[in-house]
């Protein structure tokens, strides 16, 4: 019971983690791609 | 440059500036019939929220004072940047003021502001709280360079930001975190006189803060002006 | 405009990947604190979070006071690049100790010094940010966001040492202790070796934030470069012949 309980909160920070680090990369790919978009396509 | 009457000292200089700005303030009376007011409402909405017990209302008193005045007080040190246009400030670029003279002068206007203030919302504090002041000594010196600082600090960051897009909302976001060692010093050196103990390293930290934030603003005033 | 060649590197993105996996794998085969039991695996995402949100302010600060020094707009990317990588990680360290400190301690919040600190850190990071948008100058954009960063380098360590003097003014930092008296070795080598896979991400990511930073700095100037006559003419043309 209590074994689960602190694999949830682990489990929690983790998720929390790795979400936030794969979201804020792909922000940054996605602003590369549209600025480059603007720019005249890529080369 | 080659104007025949010769530029006024740095002190006469910075006396200009706070002339004008005290004559702006007394045509205009926003620090005084805007502000002042909405700090005093403020002082008032806390314990209609809260409740009006009285050991509570006396507890939280002085603190609520100092949020007010670090909150509300960077209102009083940036009411130049919404009043000022770009042209206006490209004018006074113009008059060969020294730039430094010029954050010098407002910060002064500011912390006179503030010193009144301070002084009618302490007065309501004292009224609605049931607060004794406490350490006669210490608390006009923990005033004053709380006014200074927080005078400095947002005139300092009001010519940072300048005109720009949400300049009057941006100024309290900059302030309000750096304000925390004033903040911290005001508060924690009249608790250290109320349990008795020595104030000194309080009203140092902000002695610091005050010198600290003075020569920032003096040495980045010229930087500032050729960019904005 | 400019015939710059647009070079794009994908080694940033290989090694976010690999040095986050790695971080993943050494902290989940570690074994458990005897005390805080599976809970210490939290540790090695929070502290390197931690100490990235501090390292990444020292670049911006020292980047600050470089660009103010040499007025080189690629200090200036630096600089927003770093801030907004740091913002990422000092939000997840505030919120990482959270989900730490709810379990151990049962409050989501203390009134811990360097909690404190961070959530301010968080605050001025926010409003740096902030400032670099209200402007389209590149010149005063740099400026003033030069002089706000080194600004915060004389304040925040102000901000530090009154914070830690309140806290011990009132109460020793006692409970404070995270990581206990004695760590287990392999905890330290494990935590090390997250902190150190986090500083590789945070340098792979600097290296695509400053890319995308020169990407929109000339995406700006070529928005302004190109819309001036269109705009003066929109404003010119069509008014004098409705106007007559």
């Amino acid at each position: 019971m209590e074994y689960a309980n602190e694999w949830n909160w682990v489990l929690l920070a983790y998720g929390v983690t790795y979400f936030a680090l794969v979201v804020y990369a792909s922000s940054i790919a996605l602003r590369i791609s549209r600025a480059r978009k603007r720019l005249g396509g890529p080369s | 440059m080659t104007d025949a009457g010769a530029t006024p000292g740095f002190f006469a200089q910075v006396m200009t500036i706070v002339r004008r700005d005290l004559l702006r303030e007394r045509r205009s009376g926003e620090v005084l019939w805007v502000t002042l007011p909405f700090g005093a409402i403020a002082l008032l909405l806390v314990p209609l929220a809260i409740g009006t017990d009285a050991p509570t209302l006396q507890r939280i008193g002085p603190g609520m004072f100092w949020v007010i005045v670090m909150l509300f007080g960077v209102l009083i040190a940036i009411r130049q940047t919404s009043a000022e246009t770009q042209a206006q400030r490209d004018m006074v670029a113009l008059t060969g003021l020294d730039p430094a003279a010029i954050f010098v002068g407002r910060s002064t206007a500011s912390f006179l502001l503030l010193v009144v203030f301070q002084t009618v919302l302490g007065a309501v504090t004292i009224v609605l709280y049931n607060v004794t002041p406490t350490g006669w000594a210490v608390l006009p010196v923990v005033l004053l360079l709380a006014a200074s600082g927080l005078a400095l600090l947002g005139t300092l960051a009001a010519s940072i930001v300048s005109t720009g897009r949400s300049a009057t909302a941006l100024v309290p976001l900059l302030v309000a975190p750096l304000s925390v060692p004033l903040l911290l010093g005001a508060t924690q050196a009249l608790e250290a006189i109320r349990l008795g103990r020595s104030s000194l390293v309080w009203v140092l930290l902000m002695a610091t803060v005050g010198l600290l934030l003075a020569v920032a603003g003096i040495l980045s005033a010229r930087p500032l002006q050729e960019t904005a | 405009m400019t015939s710059t060649q647009h070079r794009t590197t994908v080694w940033p993105w290989i090694v976010m990947a690999v040095a986050g996996l790695h971080t993943f794998v050494a902290s989940m085969t570690v074994s458990p604190d005897v005390v805080q039991g599976q809970l210490s695996r939290i540790m090695y995402v929070h502290v390197p979070a931690a100490w990235l949100a501090y390292l990444a302010f020292g670049v911006t600060m020292f980047a600050s006071a470089m660009y103010l020094w040499k007025k080189d707009f690629r200090w200036d990317r630096r600089a927003l690049a770093s801030a907004e990588i740091g913002v990422l990680f000092t939000a997840l360290a505030i919120g990482l100790g959270m989900i730490w400190a709810k379990p151990t301690w049962g409050v989501w919040w203390t009134w811990d010094a360097r909690l404190t600190l961070t959530s301010i850190m968080f605050f001025v990071y926010l409003g740096y940010l902030a400032l670099r948008r209200t402007t389209d100058n590149l010149d005063v954009r740099a400026a003033r966001s030069a002089i706000f960063g080194v600004l915060a380098v004389v304040q925040v360590p102000l901000v530090h040492f009154s914070v830690i003097w309140w806290r011990t003014l009132h109460q020793p930092p006692t409970l404070l202790n995270p990581e206990g008296p004695a760590m287990d070795t392999a905890m330290v080598i494990t935590l090390l070796i997250a902190v150190a896979s986090f500083t590789v991400i945070y340098v792979a990511m600097m290296f695509k934030r400053i890319e995308l930073a020169r990407l929109e700095d000339e995406v700006l100037v070529a928005d302004q470069t190109s819309s001036g006559p269109v705009a003066g003419q929109a404003v010119t043309a069509p008014g004098l012949t409705k106007g007559s």
